[in-house]
């Protein structure tokens, strides 16, 4: 008996040629880009623009800062946030660590290295990270799991995602967005925070991954 | 120019009035249209039931009933749609090209894209609202080309219809075969057509007609049903001069 | 169209049994039976509620959907690449295959190969069984719905959960899914909150509210996603040159799955494939777009192979990810791929906008398709996977609007292979007498039409049928199949005076026109 690879590639040949010219059919690609040429390239400030009102669109909270105001308008935003029994922490990617003395808003600051899983499900509020690049046309952020970044775990169990982002790592579309990125780690596309649309198809935010999304826009 | 109408086998002998409307209509633009009688049925019901043998000899009967034309021009979209979209699949697309299923064109194609009809001198002082029909919209791709005539008309008064591009429950032998569903598209379609309060209601097709007319006689409710080339034709009987402008030529 | 009719039955044998899983027709069991959509649905479309409730939601999707489509410029460009990608991969799906599995290997992942529903079930219970695992949480799958893998897993003394909310609601209530991408559609708020309240739920606990009834999943599940060690999913694109799977979701569950476990199983069909990363670019510009109207789903986690595991103190933080394993199955895609017409269907991206743009699913619903796979795609996919024979009349549900073809990312032509599926329906029901019936009265009919003499005669008699049978038929119809449906709700036409060809003969036109 041949084993059941060799049966389904054989099945796929055997489908794939004509029964009456025992040709095998042919197929040619054309190559056209996602979004097509026909659409001008934003500038700049156009495109940063989209990217915020299409995040935004998501139920998002959009924050645009100056480049050293993040420390501070991250505490503005915890300040707004109404405080959970028993989350008294607040994870923060390795290279922002730096912006903080110990707490902010009254929360521990805290090296994802010393949270366990268990901690971020019961004591980490929510967790401030950088990201790889996010897309305007469709409002999303990407993660590739680089240094820059928190773990993947930190951005999916607690209740909040803070995300900073720069202007510049503002790309206009998919197009060659993912292509780029090294696959040897895992690449998270976000778009807004969790959502459901199974009742009713009524959007409902925070099912099983956060509930809420910040996002830092850092402009020079 | 050789010119014939195409009028389907549901008009040729249930609507033969749509017809007719459309003959004349032709007519006083000053188009010599014949109706070849070898004409029979194109196959639609055959190919859509199942019966694709069948339904290719009809096709092939079909084309070869207008073989001496330049243009064929129907007034059912779903007939039309058949011939065009549907024959180059079932008789092979070289066959169906060199039996020319390019040059069936619906009525208001015929009159805006060919003659190039640009005002109309006719009055139609009614509230009509026009059910777009599945195949002038994603068969032959008509657009509002039906209304654009309609609209050209002193008097009337074009009432949107709801949810007019979907489906009427028709079907063809979809209506026999699955009348439960088929009957509550049908009265869905039937309440948004009462809603817009209209005295006439129209399309581009008379298989949706006899349905909905079906129906709309079954509830007893007044309401005329009447193909758009018979509005047309209705509104420009009464002119005494020459009653179209067009163009000419595409 | 039906050049290669005899082929789906063809070459590569006859339909397993084991294809049957999919059915969700009412008799049970191993020897599961055919589909009457027919019956069925016509039992469905009294349920008002179910019909108030799909209709809202299909109303809603298709607005949001026009929307975000009508944002990108070159949508229709967009549709054809998709199809000629999806339409090269499975011209090639051989080379793809081995490219993807090398790709795989080379980043410690494990392929396996499973020609039919059954082999796949216990390639699975075997690698959970390796893991040690007496439980299992799963990320929304159509595939191992497919091939029945929760009812195999429980058999197995394997806890399956579904994560995905309207899968959790569709597990606890017992039901049947009744849509690709909202299972639970036929249930509108408060059936929801009581069906949670009669299972994990405390009563009276729950308020009719979505985000109520969502965050009492969230509770309910999240301890589950801590605790477990092994999930399970399908994947929704597998990227040849890379290796890579991808799966595009929106709630966090699968994420949350693919993630936490060290152990990870994905079960794809073969067809799932594309060749590259810029290729999943087109299609992650489709998908959300069709599926949800969004520009973009709130997730999409894309890996290779085995992923280092998430590093915390509280795993073995030295360790790799224990193992990924993806289980490639045929299931009866390769019957489908030897159909020249009907090979189309394996582009299906499982978007579901057929669904919610089709007028028959609207009133019907999920279930009378009797399906894992509902709508027009269900109506295409199914009678290939399981044989005419058993998809019953499946195929006739639909009027052929083509609002399906209109909508389709990947540009499937489904009232095509409907009328393809329905020529090899009809030259298969030589053996029953309706079927005969139905078959003699169109033989007749299609001389008549084909001969202009006969016609001449046949169309005189229907205006004489209509003028002195009308009346009565208008009353007695309704007892008189065929027409009997026609007739309840619908008056016949009245009869014309003259036949169209009659007039023009005679030169009367002018005594048919409306006065």
């Amino acid at each position: 008996m041949p084993s059941s690879k060799n049966e389904i590639l054989q099945r796929i040949r055997q489908a794939n040629t004509s029964q009456v010219t025992g040709v095998r059919t042919q197929s040619t690609l054309i190559r056209t880009t996602p979004m097509g040429d026909s659409e001008a390239k934003l500038d700049h400030d156009d495109l940063v623009k989209q990217f915020i009102e299409r995040v935004e669109d998501y139920r998002s909270t959009m924050v645009e800062i100056g480049p050293d105001e993040l420390a501070s308008a991250f505490e503005k935003v915890l300040l707004g946030i109404e405080a959970r029994e028993g989350f008294d922490t607040i994870c923060v990617a390795p290279p922002l660590l730096h912006l903080f003395n110990k707490t902010v808003a009254g929360y521990k600051v805290t090296h994802p290295d010393r949270l366990t899983l268990k901690d971020y499900n019961s004591k980490v509020l929510g967790t401030l990270t950088g990201c790889a690049i996010g897309l305007a046309a469709s409002g999303t952020i990407i993660f590739n799991s680089s240094d820059d970044e928190a773990p993947g775990i930190s951005t999916l169990v607690p209740d909040h995602l803070f995300v900073v982002i720069n202007e510049s790592q503002i790309a206009q579309d998919i197009v060659g967005a993912i292509t780029s990125f090294d696959l040897g780690r895992p690449l998270t596309m976000v778009s807004g925070p969790s959502a459901t649309s199974d009742i009713e198809l009524a959007r409902v935010e925070g099912v099983h991954g956060p509930r809420n999304l910040t996002v830092f826009v850092v402009r020079q | 120019m050789k010119v014939a109408i195409f009028p389907s086998c549901i008009v040729d002998t249930i609507f033969p009035e749509a017809g007719a409307a459309a003959i004349r209509l032709l007519e006083r633009l000053g188009v010599d249209v014949d109706f070849p009688l070898e004409q029979t049925c194109c196959g639609q019901m055959h190919l859509n039931t199942g019966y694709e043998t069948r339904a290719r000899k009809l096709a092939a009967k079909h084309l070869s009933s207008f073989s001496q034309y330049d243009w064929v021009i129907g007034i059912s979209t779903s007939c039309t749609t058949t011939v065009r979209e549907f024959y180059p699949q079932l008789l092979g697309a070289t066959s169906a090209e060199v039996g020319g299923s390019g040059k069936f064109l619906e009525l208001s194609e015929f009159l805006l894209d060919v003659l190039g009809v640009t005002e109309l001198e006719g009055t139609f002082a009614k509230k009509v609202t026009f059910h777009t029909s599945c195949h002038s919209l994603r068969g032959i791709h008509l657009g509002d080309r039906p209304q654009r005539l309609l609209s050209m008309l002193e008097g009337i008064e074009l009432i949107p219809l709801p949810k007019s591009d979907s489906c009427c429950g028709f079907g063809g032998t979809f209506s026999i075969k699955n009348s439960a569903i088929s009957t509550v598209m049908m009265e869905e379609k039937l309440a948004n057509v009462y809603w817009t309060g209209a005295e006439v209601l129209t399309a581009a097709d008379s298989s949706c007609l006899m349905n909905l007319s079906g129906g709309i006689q079954a509830a007893k409710k007044q309401l005329t049903v009447m193909h758009y080339a018979e509005i047309l034709e209705i509104a420009t009987r009464q002119s005494q001069k020459k009653l179209l402008n067009h163009s000419g030529g595409r | 169209m039906s050049k290669t009719s005899s082929t789906i039955h063809g070459p590569n044998g006859s339909i397993p049994k084991a294809n049957t899983w999919l059915l969700r027709t009412e008799h049970h069991g191993e020897e599961r039976g055919r589909i009457f959509f027919k019956s069925r649905s016509t039992r469905e479309i009294r349920n008002l509620q179910m019909r108030k409730n799909i209709s809202h939601a299909t109303t809603t999707i298709r607005e949001k959907r026009k929307r975000v489509v009508s944002e990108v410029p070159n949508w229709e460009e967009l549709r054809t690449r998709a199809s000629q990608i999806k339409q090269h991969t499975l011209a090639n799906l051989d080379v793809y295959l081995e490219e993807f599995e090398r790709n795989v290997t080379r980043a410690g992942g494990k392929v396996h190969w499973a020609r039919d529903a059954a082999q796949a079930r216990e390639i699975a219970l075997e690698l959970v069984r390796e893991s040690g695992a007496s439980s299992v949480i799963k990320v929304k799958s159509m595939v191992t719905e497919e091939i029945g893998l929760n009812a195999y897993l429980s058999e197995n003394g394997i806890e399956p959960t579904e994560t995905d909310l309207a899968e959790l609601i569709c597990q606890l209530a017992g039901d049947e899914s009744s849509h690709i991408l909202v299972p639970a559609i036929h249930r509108n708020r408060v059936e929801i909150r009581d069906i949670f309240e009669a299972t994990f739920a405390q009563k009276g606990s729950l308020e009719a509210d979505p985000p109520k009834i969502a965050e009492a999943a969230r509770k309910h599940l999240r301890e589950k996603f801590l605790r477990s060690t092994v999930a399970i999913s399908g994947g929704n694109f597998l990227v040849a040159e890379t290796g890579s799977v991808a799966i595009v979701e929106s709630e966090g569950n699968g994420r949350m799955c693919l993630t936490l476990p060290n152990n990870v199983i994905s079960i794809v069909g073969i067809e799932k494939l594309i060749p590259t990363m810029e290729d999943l670019e087109v299609f992650l510009t489709l998908l959300p777009r069709s599926s949800t109207g969004e520009r973009m789903n709130p997730y999409t986690t894309i890996w290779t192979g085995r992923p280092p595991a998430q590093m915390t103190p509280e795993r073995e933080t030295t360790e790799d990810r224990k193992s990924y394993n993806i289980i490639l199955l045929d299931n009866g895609r390769t019957r489908v791929l030897s159909d020249e017409v009907g090979k189309q269907a394996l582009a299906c991206i499982r978007c579901s906008a057929c669904l919610n743009v089709c007028p028959v699913y609207e009133r019907v619903g999920g279930h009378s398709y009797e399906s894992v796979y509902p709508g027009p795609i269900g109506a295409i996919l199914t009678p290939q996977l399981v044989g005419d024979a058993l998809a019953g009349d499946l195929a006739f549900a639909s009027t052929l609007c083509g609002a399906c073809y209109e909508v389709c990312p990947v540009k499937i032509n489904i009232p095509e292979i409907l009328i393809h599926l329905r020529s090899i329906h009809s030259d298969h029901k030589r053996d029953s007498v309706s079927g005969n019936l139905e078959r003699g009265s169109f033989g007749i009919v299609g001389i008549v039409m084909g001969n202009t003499n006969l016609f001449n005669i046949a169309s005189a008699s229907v205006s004489r049928i209509l003028k002195y049978g009308g009346p009565i038929l208008n009353k007695i119809g309704k007892y008189l199949p065929p027409i009997n449906g026609w007739v309840e709700s619908r008056n016949l036409p009245k009869a014309p005076n003259d036949s169209l060809r009659d007039a023009y003969r005679k030169g009367t036109l002018d005594a048919l026109l409306k006065k």
